[in-house]
């Protein structure tokens, strides 16, 4: 009975995650496509599903595309609501839980890595879960409410979309689980507030990072390897920082 | 002075909040305005520069080092999360809350007054961190930036015709010291109404930002003022006039009295039985 009862309650939480997905997806999608309305207009060139996506999580080549200029102040409202809701969505899992929790999962464990396991919960899954949610619900949308005006992709181009949509996630879901990794180590050693903090300032640094380096990708969308570049990189600092998590993260009960 | 007064100044969230903000502000100006790539990754032989090194880098920094260049690239990155640095100063009230305000509820004379006295003084000073970061932000550019712009737009509206041309860093002066302060005065005082509901600290950092960025979009959606929070933000490049920019501030203010009165109602019922 308690069994059932823990898998609903994943189930119910699980589909929490999707909602959420959706909503900030098509909440995206709406206003993607507002600004790219505007541009729309004098342009004489055809757009397509791309230049939509080059909006919303934000691409390098700037030079290429005249909707995407580094004096719009707007320019990272859209790629940060993905980011932001991420990493709440992967630390909410161990940011959430009292700190009597830890110190009842301590006396219960036997080994250090173990008790890590069940303050983490399962903010891998829910991650993979909002991040699939939020790219199905674009493509989902870019579908059914095509833009006037837009391209239709032939069939070959199409599912290169779908391929880059799908590699772009798994880099993404790689991303967000390496912030969650330093969150956590924050969480360890200063608790809530800096490690939220600290969460939001590494988007920061991983921005301005991708932005500097020219032919290799991290967080944004510049599909110039098909993402393996991010994959590699993102699953190289996951290991490290797991890891590093496993070595120095135990959580101090006084703070 | 009494105990609990000095540790309330002595707010290491406060600091942090602004070490956090100062940091961000000026990193992001380091590489956003160009200024990182002409002084160290530029290749000064490429045949487009006709000029020596020196000279063309002195060209090539002229051309950045002005006021609206200095706030437009700094801004950029942080406008995007900008409650979160009124929020942070104010967590050390969630723990007054949880400990100071429980334990000691018989000893004060006026319980809700009490409690209300304090909400807004974390508020002010929420509103004081990202204000007082932004006077020395702004203190230490001033030397070395110009006014290129003879109109800055529309928050300038209320001060004399000509006034930013002739004194910029006093109008970034205003600009830090009325809207900056407005704004953060506001988050730190729904985050303040919030930790009188709630006991978790992440819903006290994560709700401001999400009425924000939902706000926000909601206010670009439907293109309706009072909702356009980011628009006051971005006071320094916006059209609206001085009084319209403070709109959103004041809707925002409005919903948080609301939150904080039901709150101290809470708390007061909770502590009398």
């Amino acid at each position: 009975m308690l069994i059932v009862n823990l898998r609903y309650k994943k189930f119910i939480k699980y589909v929490g995650m999707a909602i959420i997905g959706i909503l900030v997806g098509m909440l995206a999608f709406w206003l993607g496509t507002i600004k790219i309305m505007n541009y729309m207009e004098g342009s004489v060139r055809v757009y397509n599903k791309f230049d939509l996506i080059n909006i919303i999580f934000l691409t390098d080549e700037f030079s290429k595309f005249e909707y995407l200029s580094r004096s719009d102040i707007s320019l990272f409202f859209l790629p940060f609501l993905f980011w932001g809701a991420g990493i709440m969505i992967a630390s909410s899992e161990f940011l959430l839980k009292p700190r009597s929790y830890i110190t009842y999962v301590y006396s219960r464990v036997n080994k250090k890595s173990q008790a890590m396991r069940y303050i983490k919960g399962d903010s891998i899954m829910m991650t993979i879960v909002y991040v699939f949610s939020f790219v199905l619900t674009l493509c989902w949308c870019l579908d059914i409410f095509l833009p006037k005006g837009f391209e239709i992709m032939q069939r070959a181009q199409e599912s290169m979309f779908f391929l880059h949509m799908g590699l772009h996630g798994i880099a993404a879901v790689l991303a967000v689980l390496v912030i969650g990794e330093i969150m956590f180590l924050f969480y360890c050693k200063r608790g809530v507030s800096f490690s939220f903090m600290g969460g939001i300032m590494m988007i920061v640094v991983l921005f301005l990072v991708d932005m500097q380096i020219t032919g290799w990708n991290l967080i944004l969308f510049t599909p110039l390897y098909y993402f393996l570049d991010s994959i590699c990189s993102m699953l190289l600092c996951y290991l490290v920082m797991r890891k590093m998590n496993s070595l120095f993260g135990k959580i101090e009960l006084s703070v | 002075m009494k105990k609990i007064t000095k540790i309330r100044l002595n707010n290491s969230y406060f600091y942090l909040s602004a070490a956090v903000l100062f940091l961000a502000l000026s990193i992001t100006w380091f590489f956003e305005s160009n200024f990182a790539e002409i002084m160290f990754f530029m290749d000064y032989n490429a045949p487009d520069i006709t000029l020596p090194e020196t000279e063309a880098k002195i060209a090539f920094l002229d051309s950045i080092l002005n006021w609206e260049m200095f706030i437009d690239s700094s801004m950029r990155y942080v406008v995007n999360f900008f409650p979160i640095f009124a929020v942070l100063p104010v967590i050390p009230f969630s723990f007054e809350r949880k400990s100071y305000f429980v334990f000691g509820a018989n000893r004060f004379q006026h319980y809700s007054k009490e409690l209300l006295k304090s909400t807004l003084g974390y508020a002010i000073r929420g509103g004081l961190c990202i204000s007082i970061v932004f006077i020395i932000y702004f203190t230490i550019g001033s030397p070395f930036m110009i006014a290129t712009l003879s109109d800055i737009g529309g928050f300038a509206s209320v001060l004399p015709q000509g006034f930013y041309s002739l004194h910029p860093y006093l109008f970034f002066m205003f600009m830090a010291s009325t809207i900056y302060f407005a704004i953060g005065f506001s988050f730190a005082l729904m985050a303040c109404g919030i930790s009188l509901f709630t006991d978790k600290e992440y819903f006290i950092l994560a709700i401001p930002l999400m009425i924000y960025v939902g706000v926000c979009f909601l206010g670009y959606g439907f293109d309706f003022l009072p909702f356009k929070i980011s628009e006051s933000v971005c006071a320094f490049n916006t059209m609206y006039s001085t009084g319209e920019i403070f709109v959103p501030v004041i809707f925002l203010i409005l919903i948080d009295t609301v939150l904080v009165i039901l709150g101290v109602k809470k708390r007061r019922n909770i502590v009398d039985c």
